[in-house]
């Protein structure tokens, strides 16, 4: 495989086609030194050429930073197709629909913040159930369709949020084009119970010092001041959005034949985005990226709530909310000329000139917040990383824990720690992951987004 | 046990060789419930409350994934786990019976989003193979 591999410059690898048959484009991997050193026996390469086989992509099979191993596309995949000849693959946003990341920002002295840590995180902790299969008060199907249809300004218009929340979420928190008719009753059991909830794995809750400003007056745009504290939350579209992909790629495995596509890799079912299929599916999508951006402001809220309980009068304003595995109909300028395309970014943000990027570091590192630029949307389609990536398996990861104490070893460094499950602390300890700050230089240097703040962990609740 | 586990970057799989289909669909049952929530919780037979149901699919992949998140499926909705006693597998047409008792998760965390179709094998001979990654 590596030898398909080509070093364009410091930031960029070019895969070469060849690597398996039918490669309609070459890959492009943002990744310096360090990052490719990392590539070596992972499956993710693989993973970007299969990409590349589908019908109507357009450019490269693109790849962050952050790459990994997933199913179908890599984590951290961008994958453009013509919206007139093109596919959409449920596999190519992901399980976790429109799983995202929203900032808080607030004018607490972290000071303030460290006696406090561990009452904090007690509490947020009763606030906001987390696991797979957590729930809290059930919805009834009327309401969840209005969830579905209107995503986080349903949350905000019944009392639970600002509308600067929904100015500082990306579309508003609302996909225009949802369709609840296209999500199945079973979606809809699971989602009924999970809006408010963490979920589990690497999702979390993190409460955050703003440690350093690269751009001061963008930072301050953004409501973020150097020593103060910021929350960090981590999640999707729960177990309604985990349905909704397993029903479409049914949907799309069972109409392939009908459309003459054939895919490399099962999980990279798809179907023209303009069939029936495609339609169907883009429509039941957004409606879980809706759910998923309610239930980060339903979140958003339950940790408002807390602070409150702790630090009252201070407020926590949204910086952004924005999701890292959905696929969106934008237009952009490729080649000199104007193209609809259907974007998937499965594990990568969406890094539009001017629009914050936020990129979670792993439980012990650096989270940072970027801002996109006019060089990501001439090269990337508009689209930067969404955290470090994993390096290291779950199992692995765990075996190599295995008998530290890593609350204390994190408590060493100021980081207050809970977690759902004690084995999910192995799983998420900070060596599973790249070097966060390395995964951003590489976005920086190859400009498709601008360091503007990092901000290190305090207290930290996983699902 | 007659499966193994799989290492993944980012989640976990495993892979179980067994003398029929319906070991091996019984296989992936215990995997998967040994990577969401750890090792089954000892005699489950003399609990819970039986439940049967049925399930058909395009091929016998489908019928593999459909398994396990028909499981997840109850985990989530019902905060059960079904702990299968009798699968009964067919690929001809594809379709699947399972009986077994449904007992309560008592606060065991649930690791497991989906089953997916990435490296998935099934394959009915020599020997009845299954390798499955789960997205964690």
């Amino acid at each position: 495989m590596n030898r398909f591999l080509r070093r364009i410059d410091q930031w960029r690898l070019l895969l070469e086609t060849g690597v398996v048959p039918g490669m309609a484009v070459p890959g492009l991997i943002y990744a310096d030194d360090y990052i490719e050193s990392l590539l070596k026996g992972e499956d993710a390469l693989s993973q970007v050429a299969n990409v590349a086989c589908l019908p109507g992509i357009v450019g490269y099979s693109m790849a962050m930073p952050d790459i990994h191993q997933g199913y179908g596309f890599p984590i951290g995949g961008v994958a453009a197709f013509d919206v007139s000849s093109g596919v959409i693959s449920p596999g190519g946003v992901g399980y976790d629909i429109s799983c995202g990341v929203r900032l808080l920002a607030s004018k607490i002295p972290a000071e303030e913040f460290r006696p406090r840590a561990d009452r904090v995180l007690a509490a947020l902790f009763s606030a906001v159930p987390c696991g797979v299969g957590s729930v809290k008060d059930s919805l009834g199907t009327k309401e969840v369709d209005r969830i579905l249809e209107e995503g986080a300004v349903r949350v905000v218009r019944s009392g639970r949020g600002t509308e600067g929340d929904i100015r500082r979420t990306e579309e508003g928190g609302c996909l225009v084009g949802a369709e609840p008719g296209a999500v199945s009753p079973r979606a809809k059991e699971r989602g009924k119970g999970q809006l408010g909830t963490l979920g589990s794995g690497n999702h979390f809750i993190e409460v955050q010092e703003t440690e350093e400003l690269f751009l001061p007056e963008t930072a301050a745009s953004m409501g973020l001041s150097k020593g103060c504290v910021a929350v960090m939350i981590h999640c999707g579209s729960r177990g309604l959005g985990h349905q909704v992909c397993d029903d479409y790629l049914k949907v799309m495995g069972r109409a392939m034949s009908k459309y003459g596509i054939a895919v490399p890799d099962r999980q990279l079912c798809c179907a023209p985005v303009d069939s029936p299929e495609g339609r169907q599916y883009l429509g039941a999508m957004k409606a879980a990226a809706n759910f998923a951006a309610a239930n980060r402001q339903a979140i958003a809220e339950a940790v408002r709530d807390v602070f409150a309980g702790f630090f009252p009068g201070e407020k926590l304003a949204t910086v952004y909310d924005v999701s890292h595995n959905l696929a969106s109909i934008e237009n952009h300028v490729w080649e000199g000329r104007k193209r609809q395309l259907c974007v998937h970014r499965k594990g990568a943000t969406r890094a539009f000139n001017g629009l914050p990027v936020l990129i979670p570091g792993s439980m012990g590192t650096a989270s940072y917040v970027l801002e996109g630029t006019p060089g990501a949307e001439r090269e990337t389609f508009g689209s930067a990383c969404h955290g470090a990536g994993r390096v290291l398996g779950r199992n692995e990861a765990i075996r190599r824990t295995s008998g530290r104490n890593l609350p204390k070893e994190l408590s060493a460094k100021g980081i207050s720690v809970m977690a759902e499950k004690a084995g999910t602390l192995g799983e998420e300890a900070p060596e599973a992951y790249k070097d966060v700050s390395a995964v951003v230089e590489v976005v920086h240097g190859a400009g498709l987004a601008r360091k503007v703040a990092r901000l290190r962990p305090l207290a930290v609740m996983k699902g | 046990m007659a499966w193994k586990i799989l290492d993944h970057t980012a989640d976990a799989g495993f892979e179980a060789e067994a003398d029929t289909l319906a070991e091996i669909f019984l296989d992936a049952a215990e995997a998967f419930l040994f990577i969401a929530a750890g090792p089954a919780p000892g005699d489950f037979s003399e609990t819970g409350e039986f439940h049967t149901f049925f399930l058909s699919a395009v091929d016998g992949e489908e019928l593999a994934v459909s398994w396990i998140n028909e499981l997840i499926f109850i985990a989530e909705t019902r905060s059960e786990w079904f702990l299968p006693l009798q699968v009964r597998v067919s690929l001809s047409p594809p379709s699947l019976s399972a009986r077994g008792k449904t007992v309560a998760l008592k606060g065991r965390a649930l690791s497991v989003k989906a089953a997916t179709y990435g490296g998935l094998q099934l394959r009915t001979s020599p020997r009845p193979f299954l390798r499955m990654y789960f997205d964690l």
